[in-house]
C-alpha cells in the first residue's frame, strides 16, 4: 500500500517537474501562421546576459554573433571603437579601476589592452556546445540522434496529414506508439522487447526509464530540459498545441524518447559511471585560448614582450571571458544604433499642425510600412498614424465561398467576432452561381489531381500525362514569373470570376459590440478629432511564390495573414452611419464629410491597392482618384529604395524596379521576395505629429499614441503589453535567427522538406526547424539583419509609464531583465530617460553628443 | 553529324571548363550550357530532318569514325529532349533559388558535368563508353550530394549512394566487358548479340543489377530517399535525370539483356516490388519531398516493369514525361504549405449517402472504360497486329481517368459534370494509347520490341495485388484491421529513418578522465 501511494507522489512530482520545465523550448505555431516567438522565452526571468549564459548550457546558442562578425563590422565601421570603449568600461568596471596604471612594463592601461583584444584577438575555434547532455548523447552520439529521428518520425506520422491515415491515430499518442514501436522491425529485439513491457500511462514509463537510466532526483528537471531541447521543434508544436484545446502532451513526448532511450542503453555499464559536465576538458581550451588571446594583443604593443608582461596582460585578459567580449561588441554595436536613433529623434520637433490633411493613412506599426509612410507624406503631404495592422478588430474570418476560417489578430489574444466575407447585395443570381460552381470546380479539379497523384495505380499514368505540360509551364514559370502568373490568374478568373464583395459586419457583431469597438479603436489610434476627407485603414500582406515561409511576410498583427479582411471591416464599421451616431454621443464627431476607406499594402511590391472605393458616395469619386494617384507616386518612390536592398536585384536600363519587384514577387525560385521585418531594432510610440516629421528608417516599429488624449493611461497601458511584446517577440525572433541560424533558425531554405500544416524538416529526417531560415536574415555572404535589442521610445508621462511598467508582470520582466530597452520623455521639450531596475536614469545613448553641446 | 552531336551534348562541361579557367561566377555561365545544347540539338532534328546527313562539317573528318560511339536516333533523342529541358529549367531555377549560397559555383560545375555525361550516355551504342558515362555521372551525383558537408544528413546519403553505385557499376563493367570478350565485339546499340561461349543469363542478370542500382529500384531502394540532404535543384536532377539511367541501360542494349529469360522477368518483378512498395511509402510520408522520393521509387518500379514486358515505347515514354513530371514537382515543393492551406479552405466534400457513393463510383470507373473501348476500337481498325501488348497499360490509364472522375464527381455530381469528366477520360485514354502505338512503331525502326517473356499468369497476378495494395490503404474512414496495421508499421519504418548507434560504443577515453 506504501508503495502504491510512494509511486503516485512520485509520480505527482514528476508531472510537477515536466510542467514546470516546458517553458525551456518556446512554443512552435505552424508554419501557416508562422507567430513569431522569442526562442529563449522560457528564460525571460533571467537578465539578457544570464538568460544566453543558461541557455547556452542547454542549446549551446551562441546567443550573440561571432566575434569575426563584429570584427568585421569594427573594420566597416558599423561599430566605432568608442562605443566598445565605453561599454568596455561601463561592463568591466574592474579594469576601470586599474585604467590610469601601465600593465607591467608595457605601454598600454588595461583597458587598452582589453580593446586591443576585442579588435584584434582570435577567436575560439572550438564549437560551442551544451553542457546538459542525455544519457545518450554521452554514451554515443549517433544513438541520440537516432531517437530523435524516431521519435520525429513518429510526431510526424501523427500529426502531419498524410494520405494514408495512422491507422493508430485513435489511441492516443503515447498508446499509439507503444503499439508500433513494440512491433517495429527495425530496432534491435531487446529494445522491441522493453518497449513491448511498456506502462499504458507515460508519466509512470517516464519515471521507470529514469529508474533504468539512473537519473538522481535532484537531476531530474535538468534531464528532461536536456530531453526537450533535443526535440525542440516538435516538444514547441506539441506545446502550441496542447495550448489550442488539441490533445497532445509534453509528457507522452518525453516519454516516447526516455523510453527508446532506456531501452536502447538498459545495462550499460557505463551508466553506473559518475557523470559530470566536460568541464575539465573545456577549461584546457580556455586557458589556451587565454593564452593566445595574451600573446597577440601583447605583441600588438610590444613586438617582444617579456614574460611578466605577457603573465600581467594574462591576467587581464582573464577578467573579459569568451562570452564577454562578444557581448561587449554586441553592447556597442547596439550603441551605435541607438546613438543613430537618438539624433534622429532629437531633430522632430513638436509643434501641432492645424490645417487638416486631405487624407489620413492609417498604417500596421511593421517596420515595413515606414517607407511607403514617409513617402506619402513628402509626396502628397498625407498624414499617417501607425497602429496594429489588426485594426482592433479582433475577428474570425472566412473567406467567399471557403470553408476554413482564419484567425486575424495578434497571437496574444483571441478572436472575439467572426466575419463573413459575402457577395455584394447587387450581386446577381446567375453571377453567384457561377462563382460558387466555378470555385467548385477548381476544388474538384485539385481533388482529381491529388488524388490521382498519391494513389497507387493511377498515379503512373497521371505522370505520363501531365509530364509535358509539366515541363512547358516550368519552363515559362522559371522564364517569365510575372507574365505567368498574370495569366494565371486570369484563367481562374475564367472559371471562377472574382467579384465585389463585403465583409459582413452584421451577422458577427451586435451593434452594441460594433459601437464598442468603433470607440475602442478610434481611441487607441488617438483618432478622435481632426478627421481628414478620407481616412484609409491600410493593412498589409506580401505576394509569394512556393515559400514555405509566406505566412512570416504576412502581417503578424492578424496572425499571419493578409490584412486588409480587418482594414475592411473597420472601415465598414465606422461608415454606418448608425455607430457614428453613437460615437457622436461619445463625444467622438465624425464629420458627414469624412469616409472611412480600406487598403491592402503589398509589402513585396509596395503598392497599395484601395479596396471597395465603389462603394464610396459619389461625391468623393475626386479624392478617392487623386489618392490613388498619390499613392502610385508613393509606392514608387518607397519601391525605388527598397529594391537597392534586395539580393540579385538587377536594375538596369531594361528593367525597372517596379518589374524587377512585380518578377520576384511572382517568382518560385525566389528566396528572398522581399526582406520581411529584418534590421528591426526599436519601436517608437508617441504622437503622428512628432514621428512623421523625422525621418524614421524602416527599422522602428511606430505606433501613434497622444498623451494629452490618455489620462488615465489606459490606452498606454494597451500599448506596452500588446504591440510592444509582440514587436519583442519579432525582434528576438530575428535576433536568435541571425546568431544562431542552426539552432534557432531553420538554416538554408534550399534544403527545406515541408510538411503541411506543420513546418519544415531539413532534409529527410530530423525534427522540425524553428526561427527563420537563413534566407530570411542574410544574403549568404553577410548577415542584412543586424541583431539589436528593440529599444522602446515613449514619448508619455514618466511616472504613469513606470506604474504601468511595473504592474505587469511580463513587461517588467521584459524591461527589467533588458530584454527590451527602455527609454521615454514626457515631451519634446524635455530630456530622454532610461527605465532600469533602480528607476528612471538619464538616457546614455545621447550623452556623447549632449556633453559636446 | 556525330561530331556535331558529341560537342553539342558536352556543351555544358565546355562552359563549366571556360567558367573554371575565366573564373567567372557559375551565375553567370551556369545555365548557358544547358540551354546551348538544347539549341543545337533542336537544330540537328531540324537538319536530320531535312535530309542533309553527309555534311563534312557536321559529321567531322575523314577517318573520324564516330558513328561506332554515338548515334543520334529516336531513343537518343527523346533522352537528350528530356535531359537537356529540364537541364535548362533547373540550371536557370537555381539562379534565384541558390543564390548567396557559398556552394553555387560548386553546384554549377557538377551539375554540368552531369549533363553531359547523361547526355553523352544516351546517345552512346558503344556499351564501353555507355559505362564510362554512367560511371562519370554516378561521381557527379555523389559530388552533388556532398554539397553541404556539413548537413547532419550528407554523410549517409553519400555513403549509401556510393554503395549503390558501387555495387551497380562494378555490375555493368563486369557485363560490359564480359559482353565485349563474349561477343564479336562490343555490343553496339540493340541488336541481337551471338554469343560466343559465356553464359547469356549471366551477362543478363549483370545488367539487371545494374539497372536497378541506378533506378534505386528492389533491392537498392535504400539510397535514394537519403539523398534529401541536398539543395532541392540537385533533386529535381537527380529524380529527373540519373536514376533514368537504369531503363535506358535496359531498352538500349536490350540485345544483350534480352538473350535471357530469367533477367527480363526478374527485371520486371523487381519493378513490381518498387511499384508497390515505393506507392505504399509515398501515400504514408507526411512531408512532401519524403513523398515525392519514394514516389520516384514507384515510377521508376513501374518502367522497369514496361521494360519487362518488352513495351520499350512505354519505358521511353515513362522515363521522359515523369522526369519533367518530377522535376516540376520538386522544384515546386514550397509550394507544399500552401496546397495544405487551400485543401483545408475548400473543405471536405459533403456526406454522400450510400447510393450516391455507388451511383458516383460506378459512373467514374465507366467513363475511362469507354474510352478504352474507344482506343481498342481504334486500334484494330489500324490493323489488329496494332493491337499490341500494350493492354496492360490500359488497365493503368483507365485507373488514373477513374480516380480523377471520382474525385471530381465527389464534389458535386451532375450531368453536366459527368459528361464533362467522361469526354476528357475518352480523349485523353484514347490519345494515350494511340500515342503510345505510334512511338512503338517510330522506335521499331531503331529497337525492335522483343517477344514478351513474362508469363500471363505473373502480369495478372501482379496486377491484382496492386488492386489490393491499393484497396488496402485507401479509404475515408481510417482503416484499422490487423493486417492494415501491420502494413502500416512496416511500410512506415522501411521507408523512415535508419537506426544508428545500435551497438553502444564506450568513449573509454572520455570515462578515464572523468573518473579522473
Amino acid at each position: 500500500m506504501d508503495k502504491i501511494d510512494s509511486d503516485r507522489t512520485q509520480v505527482a512530482e514528476f508531472r510537477a517537474n515536466v510542467l514546470a520545465v516546458a517553458d525551456t523550448v518556446a512554443p512552435y505555431w505552424p508554419i501557416d501562421s508562422f507567430i513569431a516567438v522569442n526562442p529563449l522565452s522560457g528564460f525571460e526571468d533571467q537578465q539578457f546576459r544570464e538568460a544566453i549564459d543558461s541557455a547556452t548550457r542547454f542549446y549551446g546558442i551562441r546567443g550573440t554573433l561571432r566575434l569575426q562578425d563584429y570584427q568585421l563590422l569594427v573594420k566597416s565601421g558599423r561599430i566605432k571603437v568608442e562605443d566598445i570603449k565605453i561599454e568596455l568600461i561601463a561592463n568591466k568596471s574592474q579594469l576601470k579601476d586599474s585604467s590610469s596604471e601601465a600593465v607591467g612594463s608595457l605601454k598600454a592601461t588595461a583597458i587598452d589592452l582589453a580593446l586591443i583584444d576585442l579588435l584584434h584577438g582570435p577567436a575560439s575555434k572550438e564549437p560551442i556546445s551544451r553542457s546538459i547532455l542525455t544519457r545518450s548523447e554521452c554514451i554515443n552520439k549517433d544513438l541520440a540522434v537516432t531517437i530523435d529521428n524516431l521519435t520525429s518520425e513518429w510526431c510526424s506520422s501523427y500529426y502531419g496529414s498524410a494520405q494514408w491515415r495512422n491507422p493508430f491515430s485513435e489511441e492516443g499518442f503515447y498508446n499509439a506508439w507503444r503499439n508500433t514501436a513494440s512491433v517495429d522491425h527495425t530496432l534491435p529485439k531487446k529494445v522491441r522487447r522493453v518497449i513491448g513491457a511498456c506502462h499504458a500511462q507515460s508519466d509512470v514509463n517516464a519515471l521507470r526509464s529514469l529508474e533504468v537510466l539512473r537519473i538522481e532526483r535532484s537531476e531530474v528537471r535538468d534531464y528532461i530540459c536536456a530531453v526537450l531541447t533535443r526535440i525542440r521543434g516538435w516538444a514547441g508544436y506539441i506545446r502550441w498545441a496542447s495550448e489550442h484545446g488539441q490533445d497532445a502532451s509534453l509528457m507522452d513526448l518525453v516519454a516516447v524518447w526516455l523510453c527508446y532511450e532506456s531501452a536502447f542503453v538498459e545495462g550499460d555499464p557505463s551508466l553506473e559511471t559518475l557523470w559530470r559536465d566536460q568541464q575539465h576538458d573545456k577549461h584546457d581550451d580556455d586557458s589556451r585560448l587565454l593564452t593566445e588571446r595574451a600573446r597577440a594583443a601583447v605583441q600588438r604593443i610590444d613586438p617582444s614582450p617579456s614574460v611578466a608582461d605577457f603573465n600581467a596582460a594574462r591576467r587581464v585578459l582573464e577578467e573579459v571571458s569568451e562570452l564577454d567580449r562578444r557581448y561587449i561588441l554586441q553592447l556597442a554595436l547596439e550603441r551605435g544604433y541607438y546613438s543613430e536613433l537618438f539624433s534622429t529623434l532629437e531633430k522632430g520637433s513638436q509643434n501641432a499642425e492645424d490645417n487638416i490633411p486631405s487624407a489620413q493613412l492609417v498604417c500596421c506599426i511593421d517596420t515595413r510600412t515606414q517607407r511607403i509612410r514617409q513617402a506619402v507624406k513628402q509626396a502628397a503631404g498625407i498624414e499617417t498614424l501607425g497602429f496594429a495592422g489588426f485594426f482592433a478588430a479582433a475577428i474570425r474570418y472566412r473567406r467567399l465561398g471557403e470553408q476554413a476560417t482564419s484567425d486575424q489578430c495578434p497571437a496574444l489574444i483571441s478572436p472575439r467576432n467572426y466575419v463573413e466575407e459575402k457577395f455584394e447585395e447587387s450581386t446577381s443570381r446567375a453571377v453567384r452561381g457561377r462563382v460558387k460552381s466555378g470555385q467548385l470546380t477548381l476544388a474538384a479539379g485539385e481533388d482529381g489531381f491529388t488524388n490521382a497523384k498519391y494513389s497507387l495505380m493511377p498515379s503512373f499514368s497521371l505522370a505520363e500525362i501531365s509530364g509535358v505540360p509539366a515541363a512547358v509551364l516550368s519552363a515559362f514559370k522559371t522564364s517569365l514569373p510575372y507574365q505567368y502568373s498574370a495569366l494565371r490568374t486570369k484563367a481562374r478568373n475564367m472559371i471562377r470570376p472574382s467579384v465585389p464583395t463585403t465583409v459582413d459586419i452584421f451577422s458577427g457583431y451586435t451593434f452594441e459590440e460594433r459601437c464598442a469597438f468603433a470607440e475602442t479603436a478610434l481611441t487607441m489610434m488617438g483618432l478622435v478629432d481632426r478627421f481628414s476627407r478620407l481616412v484609409v485603414f491600410t493593412g498589409h500582406g506580401s505576394t509569394n511564390e512556393n515559400n514555405p515561409y509566406s505566412a512570416s511576410l504576412h502581417c503578424g498583427a492578424c496572425g499571419g495573414n493578409e490584412g486588409s479582411p480587418n482594414a475592411r471591416v473597420a472601415a465598414t464599421t465606422l461608415n454606418d452611419p448608425a455607430v457614428r451616431e453613437f460615437l457622436n454621443t461619445r463625444g467622438i464627431s465624425i464629420p458627414d464629410t469624412t469616409w472611412f476607406l480600406s487598403a491592402e499594402h503589398d509589402t513585396t511590391t509596395d503598392s497599395v491597392r484601395i479596396l471597395d472605393s465603389d462603394i464610396a458616395p459619389a461625391s468623393f469619386a475626386g479624392e478617392i482618384a487623386t489618392l490613388m494617384a498619390d499613392l502610385d507616386v508613393a509606392s514608387s518612390i518607397a519601391r525605388n529604395d527598397r529594391v537597392k536592398d534586395l539580393p540579385g536585384a538587377s536594375i538596369g536600363r531594361r528593367k525597372s524596379p517596379r518589374r524587377e519587384v512585380l518578377a520576384r514577387a511572382h517568382d518560385w525560385a525566389q528566396v528572398y521576395p522581399e526582406w520581411g521585418l529584418a534590421k528591426n531594432a526599436s519601436i517608437i510610440i508617441g504622437p503622428p505629429e512628432w514621428t512623421s516629421r523625422i525621418d524614421i528608417q524602416p527599422r522602428s516599429f511606430v505606433h501613434a499614441y497622444n498623451s494629452s488624449l490618455d489620462e488615465s493611461g489606459a490606452v498606454l497601458e494597451n500599448i506596452l503589453t500588446a504591440p510592444v511584446v509582440v514587436a519583442q517577440w519579432i525582434n528576438c525572433q530575428y535576433y536568435f535567427s541571425t546568431t544562431d541560424p542552426e539552432i534557432f533558425g531553420s538554416g538554408t531554405k534550399t534544403v527545406h522538406n515541408a510538411i503541411g500544416g506543420v513546418g519544415v524538416l531539413s532534409g529527410f529526417e530530423g525534427d522540425i526547424r524553428v526561427g527563420l531560415p537563413l534566407q530570411s536574415v542574410s544574403d549568404g555572404s553577410m548577415n542584412y539583419h543586424e541583431p539589436v535589442r528593440l529599444m522602446v521610445v515613449v514619448q508619455a508621462d514618466l511616472n504613469l509609464t513606470k506604474d504601468i511598467v511595473d504592474r505587469n508582470a511580463v513587461l517588467k520582466q521584459l524591461v527589467y531583465n533588458q530584454w527590451v530597452l527602455f527609454t521615454a520623455r514626457e515631451s519634446c521639450q524635455d530630456e530622454w530617460f532610461r527605465l532600469t531596475s533602480s528607476g528612471w536614469r538619464p538616457n546614455s545613448y545621447i550623452s556623447v553628443e549632449g556633453t559636446r553641446k | 553529324m556525330s561530331l556535331f552531336l558529341l560537342l553539342s551534348v558536352l556543351l555544358p562541361l565546355l562552359a563549366a571548363i571556360g567558367g573554371g579557367v575565366l573564373r567567372i561566377e557559375g551565375r553567370t555561365w551556369g545555365p548557358v550550357g544547358a540551354i546551348g545544347s538544347l539549341v543545337a540539338l533542336v537544330l540537328l532534328v531540324i537538319v536530320e530532318a531535312l535530309g542533309e546527313r553527309e555534311h563534312a562539317w557536321l559529321s567531322g573528318p575523314d577517318g573520324l569514325d564516330l558513328e561506332h560511339w554515338v548515334r543520334s536516333d529516336l531513343l537518343s533523342n527523346c533522352l537528350l529532349a528530356l535531359v537537356f529541358v529540364v537541364g535548362s529549367i533547373v540550371l536557370s531555377f537555381a539562379r534565384r533559388y541558390l543564390y548567396g549560397d557559398t556552394r553555387i559555383d560548386y553546384f554549377y560545375r557538377w551539375s554540368s558535368i552531369l549533363l553531359s555525361a547523361t547526355a553523352l550516355m544516351s546517345c552512346a551504342v558503344d556499351i564501353r563508353l555507355f559505362a564510362a558515362c554512367w560511371t562519370v555521372s554516378g561521381a557527379a551525383v555523389l559530388a552533388l550530394l556532398r554539397m553541404y558537408p556539413r548537413h547532419p544528413g550528407t554523410t549517409e546519403g553519400v555513403k549509401r549512394a556510393l554503395l549503390a553505385f558501387t555495387f551497380g557499376d562494378a555490375a555493368l563493367w563486369a557485363g560490359a566487358l564480359l559482353a565485349s570478350h563474349a561477343c564479336d565485339g562490343p555490343p553496339c546499340g540493340s541488336g541481337p548479340v551471338t554469343y560466343v561461349n559465356l553464359s547469356s543469363s549471366a551477362i543478363s542478370l549483370l545488367l539487371v543489377v545494374a539497372a536497378a542500382s541506378r533506378c534505386a529500384a528492389f533491392p537498392f531502394q535504400w539510397w535514394l530517399p537519403k539523398t534529401l540532404a541536398s539543395p532541392t535543384p540537385t533533386s529535381a536532377l537527380l529524380h529527373a535525370g540519373v536514376v533514368n539511367a537504369g531503363g535506358l541501360l535496359l531498352v538500349r542494349f536490350s540485345g544483350v539483356f534480352t538473350a535471357s529469360a530469367s533477367g527480363v522477368v526478374l527485371i520486371y518483378i523487381l519493378g513490381f516490388l518498387s511499384a508497390i512498395y515505393g506507392s505504399l511509402a509515398m501515400r504514408l510520408r507526411a512531408d512532401v519531398k519524403g513523398s515525392l522520393v519514394f514516389s520516384t521509387i514507384a515510377q521508376m518500379g513501374f518502367m522497369l516493369m514496361t521494360c519487362g514486358l518488352g513495351l520499350y515505347a512505354a519505358t521511353i515514354f515513362h522515363l521522359v514525361t515523369h522526369g519533367m513530371y518530377k522535376s516540376s514537382l520538386f522544384l515546386g515543393s514550397g509550394s507544399a504549405i500552401e496546397h495544405e492551406r487551400r485543401h483545408r479552405a475548400a473543405g471536405s466534400n459533403a456526406q454522400m449517402s450510400s447510393m450516391a457513393r455507388t451511383l458516383t463510383a460506378t459512373c467514374a470507373l465507366f467513363a475511362p472504360l469507354m474510352g478504352a473501348a474507344a482506343a481498342i476500337a481504334l486500334m484494330t481498325s489500324i490493323g489488329p497486329e496494332a493491337l499490341h501488348p500494350s493492354i496492360p497499360l490500359l488497365t493503368f490509364v483507365c485507373s488514373t481517368a477513374a480516380w480523377f472522375t471520382w474525385a471530381w464527381l465527389k464534389r458535386k455530381m451532375s450531368l453536366q459534370r459527368y459528361l464533362a469528366a467522361a469526354v476528357v477520360a475518352i480523349i485523353a485514354t484514347s490519345l494515350y494509347i494511340f500515342a503510345i502505338e505510334f512511338f512503338t512503331i517510330y522506335l521499331d525502326r531503331d529497337i525492335p520490341s522483343p517477344q514478351n517473356a513474362v508469363p500471363p499468369w505473373v502480369l495478372i497476378a501482379s496486377i491484382v495485388l496492386m488492386v489490393l495494395a491499393m484497396w488496402a490503404t485507401t479509404g475515408t474512414k481510417v482503416s484499422t484491421g490487423k493486417f492494415q496495421r501491420q502494413l502500416y508499421v512496416w511500410v512506415m519504418r522501411s521507408a523512415g529513418t535508419s537506426v544508428r548507434g545500435r551497438k553502444i560504443q564506450l568513449n573509454t577515453k572520455k570515462f578515464q578522465t572523468e573518473a579522473g
